[in-house]
């Protein structure tokens, strides 16, 4: 009479059987696990995910950028070379940040994106919107001027880019000559401080047709501030001729939908100009 | 018997498994004790966006929250989020701001008015046409959070946002 022997009613084989099933099962459930994890730290390492904001941290989103740019931290040494459109020169958008550190940008609506977009630290950018030449001397932010920021920051460099506010109804000539007085007010604020007057960057053929800022006036102004920049031996940072389309006017590649203003990766081809200007 | 050990064979294993489940996920919002609501500023700025989108919008945390609003006691903030137009050519903003009191929200509701009558006084000259999202803003408190928005659409977008506050 064959024995079997049996635990509480189960025989050894059916444990036995029960234990392989379970071993199995727990195997499986561990290689699915490991599958998924693998999975999702792919996802993680290509960025293009919407990423959590931590302090400090900025997530840009600009809908009519490349995925590329969206994801792409500030430019730095490394060699990256902005492609432009076929059978024009390359353009550079290459910078070091740590070159604008002690310097001090003022400009106006366009020049915000510099910090809004985390290309410098807003200590280093006194703009806003609306500001021209002749009301930068006065207009006060976070409670000083210009001159006032420019005094207490001393920087080594200061870059100025304002016009484009006053294109629409102040003469080229009156808005040099209120450059001028404000270059004089920051020279006797900050007597070491190189001064770098950046042109004003094209328009959109078709914010050219509203009338309003046209090339016209942006060449002329262009050729009023450049001249200055020859008399006073102040440094010109030629933007506006890095970003024209074949047509002459603001590269839609570059151009917010507006006509006017800066598309991200814009900044950066501005900060390689300002860079290798005063190299 | 066969019928009994079959079954068992195939019960031990489920049993034995099934206390390998996850229990369900606690929703984005989640309760805290009361009515206070608990959910990551980020995520409220998100669902907004989604829904309301903001052109070359710019998306920043609280660790740059004192550059952008001034008096603020930053001391009350838990957690903070907020959106802009990157280009600096739109006044299309949200933020959300989480405190650590309904009192703190309420603080800090001011000083979002402060920061749109500002706003207001800024674009009212250079794009008088996107004056209508400044003029419908919405800012509003619900619990510790306070909330800035000025959209394209700023009913939808409270909507939205009241919905990941609720």
């Amino acid at each position: 009479m064959a024995k079997k022997k049996k635990i509480s009613g189960l025989s050894i084989s059916i444990v036995a059987l029960n234990i392989v099933i379970v071993g199995i099962i727990i195997l499986l459930i561990v290689l699915i696990y490991l599958h998924i994890k693998d999975d999702a730290g792919n996802q993680r390492g290509e960025v293009t995910t919407a990423p959590e904001i931590t302090a400090g941290e900025t997530n840009i989103t600009d809908k009519t950028q490349s995925t590329e740019a969206q994801s792409e931290p500030p430019a730095t040494d490394a060699s990256t070379e902005a492609e432009t459109e076929a059978g024009d020169p390359v353009i550079s958008d290459t910078y070091d940040p740590a070159f604008f550190q002690n310097d001090l940008f003022i400009g106006d609506s366009i020049s915000t994106g510099l910090y809004l977009y985390s290309f410098l630290d807003k200590n280093n950018v006194f703009a806003e919107v609306g500001l021209n030449p002749e009301s930068a001397a006065t207009k006060e932010i976070d409670g000083v001027t210009c001159i006032q920021k420019a005094q207490t920051m001393n920087p080594k460099r200061i870059y100025i880019m304002l016009g484009s506010n006053g294109l629409a109804f102040l003469d080229a000539g009156h808005m040099a000559t209120k450059m001028a007085e404000l270059i004089e007010k920051l020279e006797t604020a900050c007597p070491t401080a190189k001064i770098c007057i950046i042109s004003l960057p094209p328009v959109t053929k078709a914010h050219d047709a509203e009338g309003n800022e046209t090339m016209a006036k942006v060449n002329d102004y262009n050729n009023a501030v450049k001249s200055l920049c020859t008399q006073g031996g102040y440094t010109y940072v030629d933007i506006c001729s890095l970003l024209l389309d074949g047509d002459g006017y603001f590269s839609e590649k570059y151009a917010e939908e507006d006509g006017l203003h800066f598309k991200g990766n814009t900044y950066k081809i501005l900060l390689s100009a300002a860079q290798k200007a005063v190299q | 018997m066969k019928i009994r050990n079959f079954i068992s064979v195939l019960l031990i294993p489920v049993i034995l498994l099934t206390g390998c489940g996850k229990t369900e996920q606690q929703g984005e919002g989640t309760k805290q004790s009361g009515d206070t609501v608990n959910v990551a500023a980020s995520e409220v700025v998100k669902a907004v966006l989604a829904e309301v989108p903001i052109n070359s919008s710019v998306e920043k945390g609280k660790g740059e929250l004192e550059n952008y609003y001034s008096g603020l006691d930053l001391s009350t903030v838990e957690d903070a989020a907020f959106a802009l137009c990157g280009s600096g050519a739109l006044p299309d903003e949200i933020a959300v701001i989480k405190c650590n009191s309904p009192d703190a929200a309420n603080n800090a509701k001011a000083a979002l008015s402060s920061h749109l009558d500002k706003q207001k006084e800024l674009f009212a000259t250079y794009t008088p046409d996107e004056m209508y999202k400044l003029e419908g803003a919405v800012i509003f408190t619900k619990g510790n959070y306070a909330v800035y928005i000025a959209l394209s659409d700023n009913g939808k977008a409270k909507s939205v946002a009241e919905g990941k506050l609720a």
